[in-house]
């Protein structure tokens, strides 16, 4: 099971991030890269952002380009940030979200919902292939134009037939909450938040686990087989 | 190389760890399962020992993965000739589920092997379900 990629929350217990990492990696690769392969990485960074800028300028060529390079544009200028009750939420649990909108855009929609997706990775030659397929796809939230900073509260639930989420190299399952912003200058913005859903029966050996003496030598039954994220699960702080 | 002819039976009586659902043995999260192997070999067969293995394996579009997340050996070295009725106990791991996606799948197996030194395994596998 993977571990989950949100961080503690300010209004509800966590706060939704839109990439998993582990600390331990994350802070060996940053000494890694000062240290060693630095001016190589300027060097890389000066060249990557020069390409991105040329591509940005072809995608502004043509209207899909445009709305995507002007959404991501807008989305890096006015953040979001969306917290949530639970991470990881359980299977058939219903969770209660909040999108915090930091500064004042004037948007034409908004949208939040519910994803799975099914993401599978494969060589084919010496070319790597990854593909995707929505699972399942709930609106939880939908607003007109508006132009205000604040809050939308929403509420999600997994269904109870629902897959788990699962990372087995290159395949996985993965749950998100997305924003999808429309712009009134322009753009769309589409923002994959990750949220992990568990088996109830999972988390309860996780947690019981967790709270075991560190010299206890037996996981919990059926526990042995799956790895567990080294980071505490979401433990309620403050908020609602 | 001698072969043998592996029968697999799980114990749906004892527990509630096993039971059958559309065709399929289903398997219970957490729970202990317990049922018999009966290996039928017309000579001795030399070998390591016999396990019996829980693995869930990927397919589908992707890379296919594969863990064996539950084994144990019920049988130390050579498979005696004639009939043999092994008893086993083995705990169901709690993920991941059973899974039939589009682009995805995630199938278990209940595997009996007879470990051969220097010489191809023989394997007997049980497609079942994790619900």
């Amino acid at each position: 099971m993977p571990q989950p990629a949100s961080v503690a929350g300010s209004r509800l217990a966590r706060r939704l991030n839109r990439e998993r990492h582990s600390s331990f990696r994350w802070t060996l690769w940053t000494v890694l890269l000062a240290l060693v392969l630095g001016p190589i990485v300027a060097g890389m960074v000066l060249i990557v952002g020069a390409l991105t800028i040329v591509g940005g300028a072809i995608a502004m060529a043509f209207p899909a380009g445009r709305r995507r390079v002007l959404g991501w544009w807008h989305g890096s200028m006015n953040p979001v940030h969306v917290e949530v009750s639970d991470d990881p939420v359980l299977i058939g649990a219903t969770l209660k979200g909040l999108l915090i909108i930091t500064r004042p855009v004037r948007l034409d929609a908004l949208a939040i919902s519910l994803r799975c997706v099914e993401e599978v990775t494969y060589r084919r030659g010496t070319n790597t292939h990854t593909e995707r397929y929505t699972a399942f796809e709930s609106v939880l939230a939908e607003r007109g134009p508006s132009d205000s900073a604040g809050e939308i509260p929403f509420e999600a639930s997994i269904p109870h037939d629902a897959m788990h989420t699962f990372d087995g190299g290159g395949n996985k399952l993965n749950w998100f909450i997305r924003v999808t912003r429309t712009f009134a200058k322009g753009g769309v913005e589409e923002r994959d938040l990750l949220l992990d859903v568990y088996p109830a029966e999972l988390h309860a050996a996780i947690t019981q686990f967790r709270a075991q003496p560190r010299n206890h030598s037996r996981s919990p039954a059926g526990l042995a087989s799956v790895v567990i994220a080294p980071t505490p699960v979401s433990r309620p702080r403050g908020g609602q | 190389v001698s072969n043998a002819t592996i029968a697999l039976e799980l114990d749906h009586g004892l527990s509630d760890a096993a039971r059958q659902l559309g065709g399929k043995v289903s398997l219970t999260r957490g729970q202990l399962l317990s049922g018999l192997v009966r290996i039928d070999a017309e000579s001795p067969i030399k070998s390591r020992g016999v396990d019996v293995i829980l693995r869930w394996q990927t397919s589908g579009k992707g890379t296919t993965t594969s863990h064996d997340a539950g084994s144990i050996r019920i049988l130390q070295g050579p498979v005696p000739a004639g009939r043999s009725e092994i008893p086993f106990r083995l705990d169901v791991p709690l993920a991941p589920l059973t899974y039939m996606g589009t682009l995805l799948k995630i199938q278990w197996t209940l595997r009996v092997r007879i470990d051969r030194p220097w010489a191809i395994d023989q394997v007997e596998d049980q497609v079942v379900l994790l619900t």
